[in-house]
């Protein structure tokens, strides 16, 4: 049972707790974790800086069911080479995911964004966003662990 | 009672820590919380922030879990000297035991890093790495 995180990095040891505590869980427990995850996707989306929206629109979240909400990729701005570039890469970053997800045994999730430039712009701490911040995902996910945790129990009991 | 910490903030006490192990002075090499720039400042400089922490705080003692991130930027065309500056800083930090001032710090552990974030605009290479915290009174 586990929830990977694949670009931006940095939460290693927040998603081995989580994961531990998840694995303490018994039932169904991939249509908990699955729905807890699409909740941080949203705050995370909700939180990441804009200016084209591609690195917004970049997120995904692909499940053992496959890929969950997946709006973007035929939206993205393609104005200029970094566009043409994320809108290019996405799909097949995406369709990768799928297949590391489908290899799993236990209940999985992969989150993140396909965005060539997504770790640039989660980590910089000092870049003047006009709107959202750096650490979109890494504080979505750090500020919902309870909220995880919770979703995945309730589903599990049903 | 919970007691939370309000002396000095993680990002303070780590440049404490990273001063005493001889990674520069605050204020000229080391800086808290907002990279500096302009004239005067120097390229080759580091920079603590505080980030969002990686566990709410014990309530009913003082026992605290926060993040913080190190920054370190390079003169232009000097890449790989600011990776290997962050790793050093790295090292310097991973498995810090030790009391800064009235504070314990029971672990810090580096959790992802040395990234790079590039050049900046006037080409200066830039790295980060993140921590976790464990501190107490």
């Amino acid at each position: 049972m586990a929830v990977k995180l694949q670009r931006p990095k940095g939460l290693d040891n927040i998603l081995k707790n989580l994961n531990k505590e998840i694995g303490k869980i018994e039932g169904d427990v991939q249509k908990g974790l699955t729905l807890g995850m699409l909740v941080v996707k949203g705050k995370s989306m909700a939180s990441t800086p804009v200016d084209t929206g591609n690195l917004k629109g970049s997120h995904y979240l692909v499940s053992k069911s496959g890929a969950m909400d997946q709006t973007a990729g035929s939206d993205f701005s393609t104005q200029d080479d970094s566009g043409k570039r994320v809108a290019a890469e996405h799909s097949g970053k995406v369709d990768a995911a799928k297949s590391r997800v489908k290899r799993k045994k236990d209940p999985f999730v992969e989150i993140g964004c396909t965005a060539f430039y997504a770790e640039r712009v989660h980590e910089d701490l000092q870049a003047n966003h006009t709107s959202g911040k750096a650490k979109f995902l890494e504080d979505a996910i750090k500020e919902n662990q309870q909220l995880i945790l919770d979703t995945v129990r309730r589903f599990a009991r049903r | 009672m919970s007691n939370i910490i309000t002396s000095t903030t993680p990002a303070q006490d780590v440049v404490t820590v990273l001063s005493a192990a001889g990674h520069g002075g605050l204020g000229v090499d080391l800086w808290v919380g907002s990279e500096p720039d302009g004239t005067g400042v120097l390229d080759n400089v580091i920079t603590v922030y505080d980030t969002t922490p990686h566990r709410p705080p014990e309530i009913n003692y003082s026992f605290e879990y926060p993040s913080i991130q190190v920054r370190v930027r390079r003169k232009p065309g000097l890449d790989q000297a600011c990776r290997e500056k962050a790793l050093s800083l790295m090292n310097s930090l991973h498995g810090y035991v030790g009391e800064v001032g009235a504070i314990k710090y029971h672990a810090i552990r580096v959790i992802s890093g040395p990234i790079s974030l590039g050049e900046d605009e006037r080409g200066r290479p830039r790295y980060v790495f993140n921590c976790n915290l464990e501190r107490s009174t």
